[in-house]
Formats: C-alpha cells, structure tokens, sequence
C-alpha cells in the first residue's frame, strides 16, 4: 500500500507539500477555511497573516500535530493523517513557544530531540554539534536552559528543529524575541538552509518576509487572500504605487486634466497636495503626469514617487473583508 | 524501543534530580519509621506479656507487625505517587514540549509506556526504602520471607496501579495540582468502594464483582497468596489505565 503511494508521489511534479481544500474548525468557529496550496522543493515560504488569521493552526496540520476538520495535507506526495511517522521524519518543527525542558541542559536537550527524530546513535554527537554550531550556541551548551534568555531559548527552538537534517522545516515565528543581531544571524540561517531543505515560516513582520521568503502566502480570517513571489503580488495590486504633489494653486480643472492622463488610477486632493494612484511606476506614465501639471500652470512645487509596499498590500488585502 | 527508553530516562532524570521527590522520600521515611518502631515495641510488650501468662509468646509477626507496616506504605502510596506522577503529561503541555513530542516520529504508545516506566520506577523507589524495615526487622528476628514477599509484590502492583492512574490523570489536566488531587480520589476510592460487591444481593453475582476490586486480589497477595489469577487481574488493570493515556494523547490531535 505505501510503496504504492510512493510510486504515486513520484510521478507527480516534485511539490513538497501540497494542501488541498484544508478547513479546521473548534466549536463552530473556523480556524481556517478551505484552503489550498502548493510548496516546491528547496523553497522558502513566507506565511503572512495578523495574529490569529490561522497561521499556526495550519502549521499544526501540516505537521501532524492535529487533524483537519475536512481536506488533506500532503508532505512528498503521502497524507500526513494517514502516514504520521513518515511524514514526522522529514520535518522539523518549530512552535510558536520553544520547545524546551527547563530542567535539562542545552546540549542534552538537544540530544534528546535527536534521538527522538531518530538520528542514528554514531551520527548522534557530530549533528548536535553541528546544530549547536549553527546557531551558535557553543558557549551555553552546557548551562541549564532555565537560566537563558528568551533569545537563547529560542535558538535552542531552532536548533531542535534542524538537528536532524529534515528536508522540510516549519519554523511559527522564528525570530520573535531576538535581538537585531540574533535576528539577522537566524535569517542568514534559514538562507544557507535554502537549496537543500524546503521552509515554511510565519511571521507578521513584513521587512522578514522580503528578507528571506521567494514566495509569500498571505492569510487573513483562515483563508488564503494572496498567494506568489513577491513581485508577483505587488503587481497584482491594483496601485503599484503614489506621486505626491504639491502645487501652489490646486483647482478642480487640474483635477480633471489628473484623472484624464493615461495610466493614472486615482486622484486625491488634500489642501494643496495631490495623491496620484498610478497603474505602475514606468517613467512614462510619470513623465506624462508631470508634463500635465507644468503645462496647466498650478505651481508644481514638489513631486514625490511612493512605491507600494508589501506593508500597504498586506494592509490593503487584509482590511478588505472587514 | 529506543524512544520509549529515551523518554522513561528523560522522565526519571527529571523525577530525581527535582528536591520533589528526596523531600517526599525522606517524609515517607520519617512516617513509616515511626509507626513501625511504636507497632513493633508494642508486639514486643503483647508477647512477653502473654509469655508471662502463658508461659509460651503468642502474636503473628507477619499479621500485627508487618502488614500494619504495608497498611502505611500503602496509605503514603496513595497520595505520594499521585505527586510523583503529576507532572509527567501535564507539565509537558504547559511548557509547551507536548507539541515537540507530537510531532517527532515517535507513536503516542510510545510516550504512555515511557512516561509510565519512569513514574514506575519512581515508586519502586518509595517501596524499596519501605522494604528495608522489614529487612532490618529480619536481622534481629526471624521473618518469614515467603508471606513478606508475597505482600510485597502485592504492593509493588497495588503501587503500579496508582502509576497508571497517576499517569491517566496527568494527560487529562493542565495543571499538575487537579492531576494530583484527581489521581488521589480515584485511588482512595479503590479502597473506599471495597465491599460494594456485599450490598449485591445474591451470592452469585456479588461473587463475581468481589473478584473485579482490586482490594480482594490485594488481600490474596497479603495474606501470602499469590495467585496467577490475581497477577493477571492486576496487569491488565495496568495496561488499561496505560492504554486510556495513550488515547487521551491520541485525542488532543482530534481537538
């Protein structure tokens, strides 16, 4: 039955994880709503979402951790409610709170984990090094993870997670309670870890996202808003972006002759400042508007391009069903 | 295999090295050493009396000394193991570690029969420090091994019984005090439910539930009767209470 499977998973396209029409509810309510997606091998993808959209109830479904209320979660091809040990042997899992036993030391802790994900006895020292090493964690290694800090915990969380080399990796907020440092030094991680393993993490901090993901998945309400690489979807926005203009005598014909220019989407006028909408931010379209407003005689006195930010999609995309 | 010994030496590690479990000992060690020194003195008293009389020492040590000595091995048990054994599961879901231990490839199995080796071991411990008044008793006078090991082994399964039901409480709760305080009730009312069957009306019938307390099979094993009958009765009460804790970890994937 599993080699089966397995011939099955293979002829398929190489899609690590595969979600298909997931929905999970806790007395009555949905966590997250029918929702469907795909994750290729050797990608790092960024889920998106404020707090509570279902970010870490999807995680936990893909991890085996609970079952879905409908719908099916896929790792390499086999069901993750149907395979649970298999599946558990490729991932590594981060959850939102570290993972951690108080009372044991870092290095036995993470030893610990190891042996439990199954890591062969003769390869068990040299992984954990390895793990410790990169997350730097060599000069704690023996102290007792009670007396670290938050940050170090969290590296401890991290470290557990890749000890045993999993192909996938589900990091729920990785870099919450880090140092700018620590922070950086954790994103170069999960960077270096690309080619060779495939990572889903959630986070609301946007600047990450950029930083690390090449494809985003944007959730709000349990249900997926938008989903591709990030140019991708700031090209789907409807603005890709604002000219700021000022000019000395606005009037409503000015207005006019704006909203007339090729390219152009929207038109604001707050006192003597003009909020250009524009369909994208090509120097023609750009070129157009400023001639428009030098040749109507207003007093352009200041013109300023805003390009969107993956902050103004978020915001526009998650504030639309309210 | 190997997770379930990974998890039973990360349990008893924990069990062991935590103040909890010397500080319960030592207080056991404190209670028993009292009522066993007052029961035995006044065995002592009651047989040289009756020497006196009758010329010839009466008493059962086995019946007045030593089983009086399990009566209070068997009370601390009650509400020791409950403590020994709250935090197991419990602790784990505060601290967030259940979400580790669902999601590394290891079977829900595996944790209840780890978890129950290790709080297991820990009340072999309680029992094995109770075994050496007895032991010591025997270097000054003449104990009868065969009775004491029987009652032992009653006791060493009566204790099993509470690690399971210790264990059973700690997936249950959050908090490892409602764990305790839950496993402590549903182990006094092992004995506090005894001699229910006897309100049955009928011999038959009331027969047969006397055989499904576990205080009837603990008498066998006191009274120096171990019977396979009992040992096998005694078992599955274990592995029941070990298989309702792995499907109480198989549940919360369900929630």
């Amino acid at each position: 039955m599993l080699n089966v499977k397995v011939m099955l998973s293979k002829k398929k396209e190489n899609f690590m994880i595969e979600v298909k029409q997931l929905s999970k509810s806790y007395s009555g309510h949905a966590a997250i709503d029918d929702m469907s997606f795909k994750i290729k091998k050797g990608k790092i993808v960024g889920f998106l979402g404020p707090n509570g959209a279902g970010k870490t109830t999807t995680m936990k479904i893909i991890t085996g951790f609970m079952t879905p209320t409908s719908g099916q979660a896929l790792i390499k091809g086999l069901d993750v409610f149907e395979c649970p040990l298999e599946i558990k042997k490729v991932i590594g899992y981060l959850p939102e709170r570290p993972p951690v036993y108080l009372d044991m030391t870092v290095r036995s802790y993470i030893t610990f984990v190891a042996g439990l994900r199954g890591v062969p006895k003769a390869e068990l020292s040299e992984k954990v090094d390895a793990a410790i090493k990169k997350t730097n964690l060599q000069d704690v290694q023996e102290r007792r993870i009670e007396y670290l800090s938050k940050g170090y915990q969290q590296r401890v969380g991290i470290a557990q997670a890749i000890v045993s080399d999993p192909e996938i990796l589900i990091l729920d907020e990785p870099t919450v309670g880090l140092d700018p440092n620590q922070v950086r030094e954790i994103r170069e991680l999960i960077k270096s870890l690309k080619t060779s393993h495939t990572v889903i993490l959630s986070t609301h901090i946007l600047s990450e996202v950029k930083a690390i993901c090449d494809e985003v998945i944007i959730i709000n309400k349990g249900k997926i808003v938008t989903q591709g690489s990030i140019d991708e979807i700031t090209k789907a926005a409807k603005a890709a972006g604002t000219l700021s203009v000022q000019v000395v005598r606005p009037s409503e014909s000015v207005t006019g002759l704006l909203k007339s220019v090729e390219g152009v989407t929207g038109v604001a006028l707050h006192g003597n400042k003009y909020e250009i909408s524009l369909h994208d931010m090509s120097e023609d379209i750009i070129e157009r508007v400023s001639e428009t407003l030098v040749s109507s005689k207003c007093g352009l006195v200041g013109l300023k391009k805003n390009e969107i930010s993956l902050e103004d999609i978020f915001i526009q995309l998650t504030n639309e069903n309210n | 295999m190997r997770a379930i010994l990974l998890i039973y030496k990360r349990d008893i590690r924990a069990l062991l090295l935590s103040p909890v479990f010397f500080v319960l000992s030592g207080l056991c060690a404190a209670i028993w050493s009292g009522a066993f020194l007052r029961t035995f003195f006044a065995f002592v008293e009651k047989s040289m009396l009756s020497q006196q009389i009758s010329g010839r020492p009466s008493g059962n040590l086995h019946m007045e000394v030593i089983l009086s000595h399990l009566t209070w091995v068997n009370i601390l048990l009650m509400f020791i193991v409950p403590v020994l054994t709250m935090k197991l599961l419990s602790e784990e879901k505060r601290q967030g570690t259940y979400d580790l231990l669902l999601t590394v490839p290891i079977s829900s199995t595996q944790i209840a029969v780890g978890k129950y080796l290790a709080g297991f071991v820990g009340a072999l411990g309680l029992i094995f420090i109770s075994f050496l008044y007895p032991l010591g008793l025997s270097l000054v006078v003449d104990v009868q091994m065969g009775p004491l090991l029987s009652a032992y082994l009653g006791l060493v399964f009566i204790g099993s019984v509470y690690v399971g039901i210790g264990i059973f409480c700690s997936s249950l709760a959050r908090s490892a005090v409602i764990s305790a305080v839950l496993a402590i009730v549903m182990n006094l009312s092992i004995f506090l439910t005894s001699g229910l069957s006897n309100l049955v009306k009928g011999d038959g019938l009331s027969s047969y539930l006397k055989q499904l307390e576990l205080v009837t099979h603990y008498w066998q094993f006191l009274k120096g009767v171990a019977s396979s009958s009992s040992i096998i009765f005694f078992i599955s009460v274990i592995v029941f209470f070990i298989f309702s804790t792995q499907r109480v970890i198989e549940f919360t994937r369900w929630r």
